[in-house]
């Protein structure tokens, strides 16, 4: 057997280590809510990375 | 890094909204987003409203790029569609095109793509449609939205654009190889247009696709010109230097062998010699794998039965490895060997 990596989850990590800001990045769907209001408050949009474990 | 910084910067005012898909408490979000590959991203504004969607992470510039000019413009789709009504433009179409492309309604995708080509060819080239416009094709043949036969039309219309260029003959070869080999498409009908891919596949000298064109170059002689021997004699070339001492390498080509039927005395060989170097763990327990696939094939299941144990022993948790068990053991017990 071979087994195969997926380089899209590694380009999506990428985007993940270059967030500096811990206060504006959300890890849960519930917090959809919260992050809206993040973005009410900063003038700015959301942004949801749908990415895939492994 | 510059790169993570042209993301932090172009992030600065946006909240990001990091979501395994996958997971359980993420999922029902995902479903209402429509999402089915990753990575997706999503853009809503304050109000929860839909801006754009699209596929894929190319590079930290094209993705920030992206962003900017969403979030300079940020429409919401009803917006943007009436307003590409009353005044096209080349950026209203291809947003849509893509929000269509992540959203599977790839007819309709298409057709904004190809609005975008025409009302600016210029911005379509740098932005690259034509690739967009290609997997959309692909993608929507595979959810039945395209027969085999207009998605061959048009992936064949896309090779010979004056702009197609080797990265999309590489591209397409490569999905529809994948195809092929999931049993997804039979080869024949697939054929026209990998040849007609070819001789772009062979002129892609361009070093950061070398090892694409060589891995697509295998498939072609295996699958359209039919020449199994060709294809090992391609496939051993492309091997790295050292690999024959290497396990990982010895592996990998075993298993290739294997898959392709073909070199199956030299392959036991060598995926016996990659079991033998390598440490205990789930990586001896592939080489045991392939080693037991390859000598079930030779005929002897009572041993790659024992084979397929002792990797088990080395990965105990993997599903894969138990069902192959399963299916040799079946196979003896068919035969009244057991």
């Amino acid at each position: 057997m071979h087994r195969w990596s997926w380089p899209l989850a590694a380009a999506a990590l990428i985007l993940l280590a270059a967030c500096s800001a811990p206060q504006r990045v959300v890890h849960q769907a519930a917090s959809l809510e919260e992050a809206q209001r993040l973005a009410a408050e900063s003038g700015g949009l959301v942004v949801i990375q749908f990415w895939a474990r492994g | 890094m510059k790169e993570d910084q042209t993301l932090i910067d172009v992030l600065a005012t946006h909240v990001l909204l990091l979501l395994d898909g996958f997971a359980e408490e993420n999922r029902g979000l995902a479903e209402a987003q429509h999402v089915s590959l990753y990575p997706t991203y999503v853009l809503i504004n304050a109000s929860g409203e839909r801006i754009a969607s699209w596929i894929g992470y190319n590079s930290p510039e094209s993705w920030a790029e992206k962003l900017r000019a969403l979030a300079a413009d940020p429409l919401t789709l009803p917006e943007r569609r009436a307003r590409l009504s009353s005044r096209p433009a080349f950026l209203d179409a291809f947003i849509l095109g893509e929000e269509a492309r992540q959203d599977q309604r790839y007819r309709e995708a298409e057709v904004y793509l190809r609005q975008a080509r025409a009302l600016d060819p210029v911005e379509a080239r740098a932005a690259d449609v034509l690739m967009p416009l290609a997997r959309t094709v692909y993608d929507g043949a595979g959810r039945g939205q395209f027969s085999l036969a207009d998605a061959g039309v048009i992936l064949a219309e896309v090779l010979q654009d004056p702009e197609a260029q080797a990265s999309h003959a590489l591209a397409i070869s490569e999905w529809l190889f994948q195809a092929i080999q999931r049993g997804h498409a039979p080869v024949d009908p697939l054929a026209p247009i990998l040849t007609l891919a070819h001789p772009m596949v062979l002129a892609a000298n361009d070093a950061s696709l070398r090892l694409r064109r060589q891995s697509v170059l295998i498939d072609y002689a295996y699958h359209v010109e039919r020449d199994a021997q060709k294809a090992l004699r391609l496939k051993r070339e492309s091997m790295p230097a050292g690999w024959t001492s290497d396990p990982n390498g010895l592996n990998d080509f075993a298993w290739w062998c294997f898959l392709h039927r073909v070199n199956l005395t030299e392959a036991e060989a060598l995926a016996r010699r990659a079991a033998e170097l390598t440490p205990p763990g789930p990586d001896l327990a592939n080489c045991l794998d392939t080693l037991a696939q390859i000598t079930h094939q030779h005929g002897d299941t009572r041993a790659a039965l024992a084979l397929i144990e002792r990797a088990i022993q080395q990965n105990p948790g993997d599903a894969y490895l138990k069902e192959q068990e399963t299916r040799f053991r079946t196979v003896l017990a068919e035969q009244g060997g057991q």
